[in-house]
């Protein structure tokens, strides 16, 4: 990622081999530690029999099958992806106006960076709780364009910012007033030269946005009322019957956001060359 | 024109962000604070302005007792997240820059699969007929399937270090990434050791980023409501687990908000204490900020 160095940390000289071989165990064994439980999952979800779990009953896609018939699953799909798709189109505008203005000094600058700082670390089980008590005080009914919303934005406009500022930050300033001493007003500035040079990194950082909100469950959870999400769906399924079925989904879960996550990486590097 | 920005309160630009998070989130905090002292009863709130519901949390033993059971195990999970993700970030900032980006990326991948998931999949490894089992009892090492694997403290403890792992290594591995590589050469240069430019280079160096992730770690931990659920089984219960209850089953808001608001006490308090060591603007937003 950025950083000064292109170089690696490690310095030259001569190295043990025995401390080479132990570091690369240490290395192997964090990814089997992070990949197995998930590798196990997706496998498992191919297993033909009522178990999550091994024994080995032989090769099946009925699970999947079970999976894509689910009308509920459905329901919950396209919720999800209608609220993650609403959350950036409302969030990604705020955040990234919010990273250019801190391009310049003013007076509530650092009180608004301790406002995202804190919007980024508060603990999520806290803000979910304040948000649902807030609109059962006001008498509002939660739902998922209206609670579900507010909680998604101000769950992913930190993140935004945080994605978007480092790339305004290192963007040349005499650009801009080159482009404003020829005449153009501010808005024509922002919309015709730091917009298409931003770009790349806008679209990792909506993209990133939109998992979060596809994956996030616990500010879900106290705001949603009676609709269901993906997440609320799977919790719903984890606390009452697990089965292979849960696999499938699971595995279907993950290679979606490893789509995603390759798109948005695809924008980031791009992003980087460009700038 | 620089001169003029400078003098602006709040330009333009900043104005949605910053009046949605007050709305959204500084009021909703206020408000918790607020109703914490008051009662709740079957008909709603009592506008009555009490302190019974901070009595009962310290005066009581059992609710006590699971705050200061959660903030415990969220320091446990947290040094033991620091100690397993500190020399991994160090062995990936080590790797050449061609194949650093690739490794990196490795550990990124579970951060975009949902937390849900990547608790539940621990069910199929844990469990009675799991996989652990399986491979223990065809190794002879037990005699017959253990069921302290699953839904014990064991499997809590290994559930929140699995799905925070990565959000310690990032902020680490950026703090390494950042060292200006010409130090550690002049260092070399100078004749230290390859310990002693570590011990006392690039660790200090890399400690903000280090004390970030571990703050992380033990926030998301501490407040932890899905892994104590779904791997906890019935002697699993945690603190948010317990504040969730109140506006659930209990239905009692006021008592809600008030642990609410003694969480958000210690979480904020032991923040202001780190950050005044650590630089945690820089940590969240680099060096820029």
């Amino acid at each position: 990622m950025r950083g000064v160095g292109v170089q690696s940390l490690r310095m030259s000289g001569q190295r043990n081999r025995f401390a080479v071989l132990l570091w690369g165990a240490y290395g192997l064994g964090i990814y089997v530690f992070l990949y197995a439980p998930l590798v196990c999952l997706s496998i498992l979800s191919f297993n033909n029999t009522m178990n999550i779990t091994f024994p080995w009953a032989g090769f099946t896609l009925h699970w999947y099958g079970e999976a894509l018939r689910d009308r509920d699953l459905h329901t919950a799909l396209i919720n999800s992806i209608e609220l993650g798709v609403v959350t950036v189109i409302i969030a990604l505008p705020i955040g990234i106006a919010a990273a250019y203005a801190f391009r310049r000094h003013f007076r509530l600058r650092e009180a608004l960076f301790n406002l995202i700082l804190i919007a980024l670390i508060a603990p999520p089980i806290i803000v979910g709780v304040a948000q649902h008590l807030t609109w059962n005080i006001l008498n509002l009914r939660s739902s998922l364009f209206g609670s579900t919303l507010m909680g998604h934005v101000t769950y992913t406009i930190p993140f935004i910012f945080v994605l978007i500022f480092p790339s305004f930050h290192r963007f040349d300033p005499s650009i801009e007033e080159a482009a404003l001493d020829l005449g153009a007003n501010r808005f024509e500035m922002f919309w015709t030269i730091v917009v298409p040079i931003v770009l790349p990194g806008i679209v990792a950082s909506g993209v990133f946005a939109f998992m979060l909100s596809f994956d996030e469950f616990i500010r879900t959870f106290f705001l949603i009322g009676v609709d269901n999400t993906l997440p609320i769906y799977l919790w719903s399924m984890l606390m009452a019957n697990v089965s292979p079925e849960t696999n499938a989904i699971a595995t279907l879960m993950m290679l979606f956001s490893l789509t995603l996550m390759l798109i948005s990486y695809r924008f980031a590097r791009q992003g980087h060359r460009a700038e | 024109m620089q001169d003029r920005q400078r003098s602006r309160w709040l330009p333009l630009p900043a104005l949605p962000g910053g009046a949605y998070l007050s709305v959204c989130l500084i009021v909703p905090g206020l408000l918790v604070f607020f109703i914490s002292f008051f009662k709740s009863s079957f008909a709603g709130i009592e506008w009555v302005p009490t302190l019974d519901n901070y009595r009962r949390l310290f005066l009581g033993d059992t609710d006590l007792a699971l705050l200061l059971k959660s903030i415990w195990i969220g320091g446990e999970v947290t040094m033991i997240v620091l100690a397993l993700a500190y020399p991994m970030a160090y062995w990936i900032a080590s790797r050449q820059s061609r194949y650093r980006h690739f490794f990196l990326f490795l550990i990124l991948v579970p951060y975009w699969i949902s937390y849900l998931i990547r608790t539940y999949a621990w069910y199929p490894l844990l469990g009675t007929n799991g996989v652990l089992n399986t491979i223990l009892l065809s190794l002879g090492i037990l005699s017959a399937p253990s069921e302290r694997f699953l839904f014990t403290p064991f499997s809590v403890e290994l559930g929140l270090i699995y799905v925070w792992f990565p959000f310690a290594l990032i902020p680490i591995y950026l703090a390494l990434d950042r060292i200006d590589r010409s130090v550690l050469e002049a260092s070399a240069d100078l004749g230290a050791s390859r310990f002693l430019t570590f011990w006392r280079i690039i660790f200090p160096l890399s400690a903000s980023g280090t004390v970030g992730g571990g703050m992380l770690v033990f926030i998301l931990t501490a407040g932890s409501y899905v892994t104590p659920k779904l791997l906890g089984g019935p002697s699993g219960l945690m603190f948010g687990e317990m504040i969730a209850d109140q506006f659930g089953a209990n239905f009692n808001w006021a008592y809600g908000a008030c642990l609410a608001v003694v969480f958000t006490a210690i979480i904020a308090t032991s923040l202001l204490v780190v950050g005044r060591w650590v630089g945690l603007k820089e940590v969240f937003f680099g060096k820029e900020a």
